[in-house]
This record gives structure tokens, sequence and C-alpha cells, in this order.
């Protein structure tokens, strides 16, 4: 900010000496006294006594003739014409927004450069914004920002919203980082620089390595200082990901993980080749769950899914299952059981395994209908001698094929002398 | 002769076809057309190979890496995206490096945006690359459905970028122009009134002369004013059709088969097209039934009767069939999709919209966010819009599960869900937990009457309320909206509601809508649900509508907008 109020001064400062130099030889010239010449100046800034010296010294000597003896009038004329010729659009150029505004609507030709002072180009910029299209307030905005320096073009944009939207997509689509985070940051929307300097990073970026250390800068460049950013503490998260990532590509030579492979999918490939790895070690299924703070459920379902497409049958109790103070084994599990027998009967799980997890089900016409639709005979059979139901098991035998096991269960079951048949 | 409303819609396609006809014949001789393929299905609904040869395109191309054109002279047929017109520059350089003599032409649909007259400066193209625009009318789908096929959602409440509204306002100003202007205009949302100024000032300036006439009247909303609409499951047929399978301009695709959706062409379709999901099934098996019939009576007809039967009804049944095997398998994948999970769908949106159960519908957001994340999302977004926002530790489990699931490269997502205002961040407050609280949308959807309030279980087969389309619970605004400027909504409470409303005006005399077409326009895309719950107060009227739009977009559709942002 400040080199900027520097360089304005010096700008301005300059611009005037040039011109007061000038000046004062015209003024001579007609006679006007040299002293309110540099009193006017004087206004503007503060008198320097060298400057004051300079001047002095550049007195014009007593000796000359006077100008009009020695060159005729005419050409006098034709000289200073020269220079006012120079000057004649000083007087203001014909301005009307609405008139360009709707031929950018119509789609008719148009000009901008017309608008050169910053009240008319203020002007135009807020007739844009009243029209509502888009693509005029930026192609205002485009031409303020070629026409004007950078402190004004942010005082301008710093009370127009609607403009700002506009301008921050466009310099967003075209990759311009550093002007956008910029702009964001002086109208104090450093969340919303974050965020958007996040989702060109993650849209551009294909190959792993850069990626990773984009991330890096990002994070340390706009997350850090937002302290309750959610995003800022899942883009770390993202970072041990990728790292993870490229650790476990150098270790192994299973296929590798796709760039945008997840959590979960990660989790899937720690639980296919690394299941028995030990807990600290860094492949670990359940040291990759820890370190994002993956929910019991997600990483009860992916576990399962996993091991029973496996048919590594022995790991499932461990999974959902807990021991009980009494030794019993109790079903601990953020699943409704019903999608673990979904996942169970999907993978083929022998129906043993189903009838354990069946008879975690406490009501019995519940447990029944999913295990008949599960077709899991023997727990149907074990249900219907629960229920002391002769009917519906002798009914059921006669659906299941002669001579299979189940049907030999079946006849076991009604066989059995110790069951009260209630009919 | 009568013109009809139908051979007014009808003109719009070979408008369409005329304004790409006289850009091709501009370009004299023989020349390449290079489209950008999601142009492709759009072209097709006004224009065919025949035609585009007749006018000196010898090859077409789908815009993509690699391509090879051969003639002199390529016209790139492009959306105003300014990434896809950066590759077609790119492709340019290539091709100039190789061959001098070429000529490129840059047709950009709808309207050439600001960025890209720099873009082609800046690539030294100026000059060497001629840019036109294109903005076709509206694409007719359906009877009397308008679209521009052009998703504006993320562009207007992610982008806050309404650079394409003129695009809007230059097609509902021809539509004026041909089904004439309408003598009431009800608009209500910020970015509906500037589409209407514009079409204003383009009356002004284009129209020499007047329109067809003054008839009807212009309903015109923002699509922010109602998300609820956009964000709940239609369950007629075409709005679960909508949901599960791709509908593109107005062409349905199925497992490999795809039907034209034409109540015109398609007497089947007509028939269940806004019926309530439960019922349509019924009536395909009916319908088969008596096609069988039709069939097995043609087994015992004599030569002269079978001759008559060949000439005059075969391909009419043969056609029918055909429909009729496409509708019954869109059911089936529908049922299959959707079946068992459809229950509990239902109630969890019932249960946000009557502000119930806040943790089951939560959990019931974030358990489902691993198998149907678009899904999840939208309830997500449907509970924090209608009870006033959600707040930061509600949505924190959802967010992460969802990260997890579907990749860390998606975690600008919820911030943008917020930008586009589907997620408002709220504090925890205690009075919200009381029983009778009641949200600011609740509030103001009580007054527009748009929460019925069913004494008895509502008829889903003859339905009489526009509540239907989501199940009874709800009523889309834009079907009150109608319903008002019908006079067929009489409550002054309800009308003094809306006339309060800051970005609400209404013009022109209200006795004067009987007669003409009704033109209902959402700005932000419209949904089936809307349409069907409009249809039935058209029937019930009897007056003829007109929907348009920028696009017909579901509830996921619109989220995928976001995420792909």
């Amino acid at each position: 900010m400040n080199s900027a109020k520097d360089d304005e001064i010096y700008w301005n400062t300059s611009d005037k000496l040039v011109f007061n130099f000038e000046d004062n030889e015209e003024c001579q010239i007609f006679g006007v006294s040299q002293t309110t010449a540099i009193c006017s100046q004087a206004g503007t800034f503060s008198v320097d006594d060298d400057a004051d010296d300079y001047l002095k010294s550049d007195i014009t000597p007593s000796n000359l003739k006077p100008l009009l003896s020695v060159i005729s009038e005419k050409t006098l004329t034709s000289i200073l014409n020269a220079e006012n010729l120079h000057n004649v659009h000083q007087e203001k150029p014909l301005v009307q927004p609405d008139i360009t505004l709707r031929r950018i609507l119509l789609g008719q030709p148009f000009m901008l450069e017309q608008y050169k002072s910053l009240a008319s180009k203020t002007e135009l910029l807020d007739s844009a914004i009243a029209s509502g299209d888009g693509n005029a307030i930026l192609i205002v905005i485009i031409f303020i920002a070629k026409t004007l320096k950078q402190s004004l073009i942010q005082r301008l944009l710093l009370e127009r919203p609607e403009a700002v939207n506009i301008y921050i997509r466009y310099l967003a689509t075209t990759l311009r980082t550093n002007e956008l985070t910029d702009l964001l940051t002086m109208l104090g929307r450093s969340k919303d620089a974050a965020m958007t300097n996040l989702q060109i990073v993650l849209k551009n970026t294909p190959n792993v390595e850069r990626l990773l250390q984009k991330l890096q800068n990002c994070c340390r460049m706009h997350f850090t200082a937002l302290s309750d950013c959610r995003e800022g503490f899942y883009v770390q998260n993202y970072i041990k990901l990728l790292e993870w990532q490229v650790a476990v590509k150098a270790t192994e030579f299973s296929k590798p993980l796709d760039i945008h492979s997840s959590v979960l999918d990660c989790l899937q490939n720690a639980c296919q080749h690394h299941w028995n790895a030990s807990e600290g070690s860094l492949v670990s299924p359940t040291n990759l769950s820890k370190q994002h703070d993956v929910s019991p459920r997600q990483y009860q379902c992916v576990a399962l899914t996993t091991r029973a497409s496996m048919q590594a049958w022995d790991d499932i109790e461990s999974i959902v299952l807990t021991k009980g103070w009494l030794g019993s084994k109790k079903l601990q599990t953020s699943l409704a059981i019903e999608d673990i027998l979904q996942i169970l009967h999907e993978n083929q799980a022998p129906s043993s395994l189903l009838a354990k997890f069946l008879s975690y089900i406490d009501d019995l016409d519940r447990r029944l209908s999913l295990a008949k639709k599960l077709q899991c005979h023997r727990a149907v059979i074990d249900i219907f001698v629960l229920q002391r139901d002769r009917v519906a098991l002798s009914e059921y035998k006669s659906s299941l094929h002669s001579q299979s096991e189940q049907y030999f269960y079946a006849e076991n079951a009604l066989r059995a002398s110790t069951v009260k048949w209630k009919n | 002769m009568d013109i009809t409303l139908d051979d007014r819609l009808d003109t719009l396609q070979q408008i369409s076809q005329r304004k790409l006809v006289d850009m091709l014949d501009n370009v004299s001789g023989k020349k390449d057309l290079i489209i950008e393929p999601k142009l492709m299905k759009t072209l097709e609904c006004f224009i065919g190979v025949t035609a585009l040869r007749r006018y000196g395109v010898d090859k077409i191309f789908k815009l993509e890496e690699g391509l090879k054109a051969s003639n002199t002279q390529r016209i790139f047929l492009v959306s105003g995206d300014l990434i896809a017109c950066k590759r077609v520059l790119n492709q340019i350089h290539a091709e100039f490096s190789q061959n001098r003599g070429l000529s490129h032409h840059l047709l950009v649909v709808p309207r050439i945006p600001a960025a890209l007259e720099l873009l082609v400066e800046e690539e030294g193209l100026h000059e060497l690359v001629k840019l036109r625009s294109l903005s076709w009318e509206f694409i007719r789908s359906d009877g009397n459905v308008l679209s521009l096929e052009t998703r504006m959602y993320a562009d207007l409440y992610y982008h806050r970028d309404t650079s394409l509204l003129p695009a809007i306002a230059k097609n509902l100003w021809s539509l004026h122009m041909i089904v004439g202007r309408p003598k009431v205009t009800l608009c209500l949302g910020k970015y509906s009134k500037i589409v209407l100024k514009m079409t204003e000032s383009m009356e002004e300036y284009f129209s020499s002369q007047n329109p067809a006439s003054q008839c009807g009247c212009m309903i015109l909303m923002d699509r922010a004013h109602d998300l609820p609409s956009a964000l709940l499951t239609p369950v007629t047929y075409l709005g679960l059709m909508g949901e599960i399978l791709e509908i593109k301009a107005g062409t349905a695709y199925s497992k490999g088969s795809q039907t034209k959706l034409n109540p015109k062409t398609d007497q089947v379709y007509g028939e269940v097209r806004d019926r309530h999901f439960s019922h349509v099934f019924p009536y395909l098996r009916d319908k088969a039934k008596l096609l069988k019939s039709e069939q097995e009576a043609t087994q015992t007809m004599q030569l002269a009767e079978m001759k008559r039967y060949v000439a005059t009804r075969l391909s009419k049944v043969t056609e029918a069939k055909r429909q009729l095997g496409f509708h019954i398998a869109a059911c089936e994948t529908i049922v299959g999709e959707l079946g068992a999970a459809f229950e509990a769908l239902q109630s969890v949106e019932k249960s946000i919209l009557e502000c119930r159960r806040r943790k089951e519908c939560l959990e019931y957001i974030e358990t489902n966010i691993d198998k149907h994340p678009l899904r999840s999302l939208r309830l997500l977004a449907l509970l924090s819009v209608v009870s006033d926002g959600v707040t930061q530790s509600e949505v924190k489990p959802i967010q992460t599960a969802y990260l997890h699931a579907h990749g860390y490269q998606n975690i600008p997502m919820f911030w943008k869900m917020e930008q586009a205002g589907l997620i408002a961040y709220r504090t925890d407050n205690v009075l919200q937990k009381l029983p009778k609280w009641s949200s600011e949308w609740a509030t103001a959807a009580q007054r527009l009457k748009q929460l019925p309030n069913h004494t008895k279980p509502l008829d889903l087969k003859s339905p009489t309320c526009s509540s239907y389309v989501f199940g009874g619970s709800y009523i889309p605004t834009i079907a009150q909206l109608t319903r008002f400027i019908l006079n067929q909504e009489t409550d002054t409470k309800s009308l003094n509601y809306l006339h309060s409303l800051p970005d609400f005006t209404l013009t022109g005399q209200q006795e004067a809508v009987q007669t003409g077409p009704v033109i209902i326009c959402i700005v932000g895309g419209i949904t089936y649900g809307e349409i069907a719950a409009c249809r039935l107060i058209e029937q019930s009227t009897g007056s003829r509508f007109v929907f348009a739009s920028d696009t017909i977009f579901t509830g996921n559709q619109l989220l995928e907008s976001i995420k792909n942002i």
C-alpha cells in the first residue's frame, strides 16, 4: 500500500514539474509574472528551496529581442496551433453509458475508448451493473482493469460485489491466481481466496507429486491463517493420504492406486493386502482408519465387504463382534444387521455363518423373513423349532429338495422328542 | 385456416434452422462442421444431415482430441464455455502451423462471451478466426415445454454471473413475437426482473412491428424462490423417469433403446406422463392386454380383412407396441433402482418438510452418502432450506463421510453448495427445539398455502391438488403463482403477502388473462414436478400453458452441476 502511495506522489510530482517548466516559458512570453506561475505550483506541493533556485536561475536573460520582431505572427500562430492540436480532445468526449450498454446487449458494435475520466468509467460500470447483463459487466471491468491503476480498480470493486463476483470467475477461469488472491484478500474474503485457490489446484493438477506439493503450498499460504475452517483440516488429511499412497506404492507391486482414490478405496486396499499388518504400521487398516478418523460404520462396511469378498470368513467376527464380559460374543456394530447379512449373502458366505448372524436378531418374525429371503434353510428350520410350529416346518420341508442336507436337517428336527409342538 | 398455438410453437424449430443455415450460407463453398459434443443432441432437434449438406457442409466432426478436418473452411460450433473455446483456439493454432491457407469460423452459442473476444486477441488470432454468435430458439419438447438446453443454475447462483440472462430474454422476446405479447406479467425474483427488463428493451429496438397480438400472460420466477421443488423427489411417471433415466432434449434413453417423449405421437405416454407412479403400471398392463387381443384377432381374419388391417393399422400397432415396450421397461428400471429405498426416501422428505425427526433425517443422510451421494446431498440441502439452515456440528459427520467415500478432491463441494445457496449455516438455538417453532421458510410457505393439510388421504389416481406431485406434502410456488394469475386463488391474505414481497411485480389488467396462452418461465431451471403440478391447473382451467426455462432438470442434476464447477 505504502509503495503504491509513493508511486502516486512520484508520478504527480514529476508530472507537475514537467508541465510547469514549459508553462513558465509560455507565461513569460505573454508577459505574465513568473511568480504567479510559481505560486500556482505552490498550491500543489510544498515549494522546495532547490527547485526555487533552479527556476530562478532559469530566468531569461534580458538581452533577448522581442519575439515578434524575429518571427512573424503567422509563424508563431502556426507553431502554437500545432501545439494546441494535441489538446483538442480535452473537451469532454461524448459518453452515453445507456446507449453503449444497449449496444452490448443487442450485440451491436461498440467503443469504450471514449470513457476516459474516472467519473465516466465509474458511471459506465454502474450502468452495466444496473443492466444486469453479466457479459456487459465483464466487458467494462476488463476495460477498466486495462485503463486504471490497481489501487483505483480495487477502490471501484470494493463497493460493487456484483462486479467482483463476475471478475473473480474470469480470473479463476483464466488461472490468474495472483490477481485473484490479491483481490479477495483485499476484500477481506480470505476463506473464499483459500477455497478458490484450492479449487484451481484440484482441477488442474493431474500428477500426484505436483498435487502434493501444491496442496502443501496452498495449506501454508491460505489455510493456516483460517483457524476454524474445516476444509483446511481436510486438506491436511488429503496430504497425508497422498503421502500414504506414495509410501504404499514404493513397498508393493500390486495395482497402483488412482490419484483420485478415496480414503475408503485406500482402506479397501489395506484390508485386502495388509489385513494382518501390525496395528502401528503405516499400511495397516486400523492405522489408516485412525489417521482419517473414519467412522465405525464406514470402517466396518469396507472391512466386512473386502474380507467377505476374499472369503476370509474367520475375520468377519472380529470386525463386528466384541467379547462381552462373560466371554460371550456380542454384536457391536454401527451397521444394520440386514446390511451385514446382505454383504455376507452377496459373497456366498457359508450358511452356518449366516445362521449365526441371523441369531443376533431378537425379533423372531424379522429373523424368519430375512432367513427366508437369504435362503438360509438351517436358520429357518431352527426358527420354526423355536416357535414350536410343526405345521410350518413340515410345509417348509416339502419345499426343500428331498435327500438334500437341509431336508434331513428338517426331518431330524421334526422327529426330535424334546420339542413340545404347539400344533 | 385457424392457426393454433401448436402451429406457432412449431415455427421455433424452423426459425432455429434458418438461423443456422444463414450462418452456413455466409461461408460459401464446402466446409467442415466441428461440433462440441454437448451441443449435438440439441442440434439434432432442429436440423438434420441432409439440410446441413445442402448448405455446403461436407464433413461433420465431434470436437475432440486429434480430429482431422479436411476442408480448408472449418466452422466450429461451440458453447460459450471459455475452456472449450480455448481448446478450439489451440486446435486452430496447431492447424495453422501445418497449413496457412485455412479459414476458421467460430460459431458461439448462444452469445460470444466478453472474455472470448479478448482471448482471441491475446492468442494473436484476431481477424484470422471469425467470431459469430448463434442464439437458436427455445428447443421444444414434450408438447409445450421449451428449453434452452443450457443449465444456468451454477452460473446464476454460484458464480453470480448473469452473462447468459440475455439469451433467455432474447428467446422470450421472439416467443412473444410468435405467440403474442402478454397482457399481464407477473415477476418474482431479481433475475426474473432483469430478464423482463431486457425483453422489454429488445421489444423496443428489434420489433419493427407489433408482435402477432397481445394475449395471455407470463409468469417469471427465479429458481431461488422455490428450491424445495427442485430438491424433492417428484412421484409422477415423468418425474421419476427423469430421476432414473437419461432424458435429453425430449428423448428418453433406457438400456440401449430410446423414445421421443411426445404425447402427440405416443398416446400411452400422454396418458401416463403425469400420473402418480403407483397408477402407471396397471394402466400399461391393461394396454398390453388390449394390444395382445388385437393381435390375436388378426389370426382369424379373412384375406381381405387382413389386407385392410396391414394397410391401415399394422404400422400404428407396431409403433404402439414399441412405445409400450419402452414404458414398461422404463417402469421396471425405475422400480429396480428406487424400489426398496423409495418409501424410506419419501418419508424422510416428508419429515424434513414438516420439520420433524431431525436426528433421524440426518442419520439417513449420513448412512446413504456412500452409495447415493447426490441423493443425500440433495436431502441435506432440502433440510437446510426448509429449516433456515443447518449447524456446523450437524454437517461435519456428513461432510467427513462424503469425503472419505468419494475422495478429498471434493473438499470444495460443501463450500460450493454454501455459495450456491444450498446450504446455510446457523448457530444452534434452543428456541428451534420447541415443538411450536416454525422456520421462516415454513411461515412463508404457509402464507402461500404451499403446505396442504389434508384432512383425508389424497386421491392419487385422479388428483385435484397440485401437491400430488410430491406425494401430497408440498405445492410448488410456480403452481401457486399460476393459480393466482388465473384468479383461482382469491384469498386476500395470500395476495397481500405476495404483493409485499420485495422483488414481486405485477403489471397489466388481470381480467384480461382468461384468453391466450400462459407462459410460465423459471430462470435457473424448471423441474418435471413443477410442470406436472401446473398441468393439473391447465386441465382444470382449460387454459393453454407454455413452459419455458434454461433447462429442465432434476435435483441430482442440480447438485451435479455444482459438483462439476
